[in-house]
């Protein structure tokens, strides 16, 4: 049993998340103010597009819980990637997340350099509030999260020289919104320190060597619903055959209401799979039930 | 591009909050609203001093009765007196002179148990009063980040 439990550290994760779940009385509703529940990252958390923040999935406050889904397109021209993601967010403090990640290698396809199938990879992910607050009191919302990632295509991922099918993600997210911030606007700053071993967020499989790599967030709200920004996500470079750079976006949020939001961004992955210099765009949609 | 970033970053950790009582920090005897400092330059003539301040509160009071999801909170409360307690006050905050004369932060949420979540709820409810009484979004938030200072003296108690 202990053995079992050491290789699946996502069962102990989700054990305790659960029970802490079901220790805590909420109601489902909607007490953050509008925008305080961020977007969907790519890899599920709630965050911007790239990047997870500190804040906790949904709208749901203390003595609340909300549920949230997402879907996401990133279009490069030689690339695709399609990703959807449920996460639930409860007390403001535990957020859980689900997300399947689908790579199309359309140019390396066409080239004939790789088979035709895409590369899925599914995201398991807890994320929890240590302390501190997105817009009240001193201190900025600190949460600390973890993914655990597994590539559905060991052969190919192999065949590309990573090291392993599986790997898992830590990180330590720093987020702050200031009420009258830039030109007297909503100004939202993020910095997030991740330790990983996933080449493309596990797309292309995971290395035996771990990296730590820095990533933020920044965006004003010219309005209350409309918010302009950029995101920047540090990656490791381990993989031989696909070297990996920085990415970053710069975006504009829709938030409507607190049931649904948008992004879309420009985005510049830098080399993927091997292709040099992949622009594109990023379009997300967020909704709740 | 990360020093680009970085440098975005530490310039957000220095926010470009007036401090909005700067201007009435030589006003030597504090004053009631009907007699306030309209001075230029302060928050408090921003918002339209007495005048504007009353407009909008009453904008606010509207919205707050019409918020079901708080309005148990204020099954007891005299409109009128919260009234005039919340211009004393946002005059006083937004540098126009005033003296805020009800009971303390805590004291006048003493045994109301306020979640964080009726918290924001009234922030909305604010937020909509001083839409439709015409108040710009800069000067709305630079409002609300003062009142977001209160948010320990009124969450909890």
């Amino acid at each position: 049993m202990a053995t079992r439990t050491a290789k699946r550290p996502w069962l102990l994760t989700f054990g305790l998340a659960l029970t802490a779940l079901i220790s805590t009385p909420a109601v489902a509703d909607d007490g953050k103010l509008l925008a305080a529940a961020g977007l969907s990252s790519i890899d599920g958390a709630a965050g911007g597009g790239l990047v997870p923040w500190a804040v906790i999935a949904g709208y749901g406050e203390q003595g609340q819980w909300d549920t949230t889904g997402a879907l996401t397109y990133v279009d490069t021209g030689d690339f695709n990637l399609r990703a959807g993601s449920i996460s639930l967010g409860w007390n403001d403090r535990l957020e859980l997340s689900a997300s399947r990640l689908s790579l199309g290698l359309d140019a390396l396809v066409a080239a004939g350099a790789f088979p035709d199938v895409r590369l899925d990879t599914d995201v398991l992910a807890a994320k929890l509030r240590l302390g501190g607050d997105l817009i009240y009191g001193d201190w900025p919302q600190i949460s600390a999260g973890v993914q655990w990632r597994h590539s559905r295509d060991r052969d190919l991922i192999e065949s590309v020289g990573a090291d392993d099918s599986s790997g898992y993600d830590v990180y330590l997210a720093a987020s702050r919104l200031w009420i009258a911030g830039i030109g007297g606007r909503r100004t939202l700053a993020n910095l997030t320190l991740r330790s990983t071993s996933a080449h493309q967020l596990g797309l292309l499989g995971f290395d035996d060597d771990r990296s730590l790599v820095l990533e933020g967030s920044f965006a004003v709200f010219l309005t209350p619903t409309i918010a302009l920004g950029a995101e920047y996500r540090s990656k490791p470079d381990e993989l031989a055959l696909a070297p990996e750079d920085d990415w970053y976006d710069l975006f504009v949020g829709w938030f409507p209401n607190k049931r649904w939001h948008a992004a879309l961004a420009y985005v510049d992955l830098g080399s993927v799979g091997g292709i040099q210099d992949q622009q594109g765009f990023y379009l997300t949609v967020k909704g709740s039930p | 591009m990360r020093k680009v970033f970085l440098a975005l970053w530490f310039f957000a950790l220095w926010p470009a909050q007036a401090d909005a009582a700067d201007g009435a920090a030589d006003a030597n005897a504090m004053a009631s609203p009907a007699t306030s400092d309209c001075r230029e330059g302060t928050l408090y003539s921003e918002l339209g001093c007495l005048e504007g301040t009353t407009r909008m509160v009453e904008a606010i009071i509207v919205e707050v009765k019409a918020d079901q999801r708080i309005a148990y909170l204020f099954e007891n409360t005299d409109w009128d007196y919260l009234r005039d307690r919340l211009v004393e006050q946002i005059c006083e905050l937004s540098g126009g002179g005033c003296e805020y004369t009800g009971l303390p932060m805590p004291d006048a949420h003493s045994g109301m148990a306020i979640t964080r979540a009726e918290f924001n709820w009234f922030v909305e409810d604010t937020e909509r009063g001083m839409t439709k009484a015409g108040v710009p979004l800069a000067t709305q938030n630079r409002l609300l980040a003062l009142l977001a200072k209160m948010h320990g003296d009124v969450v909890g108690h």
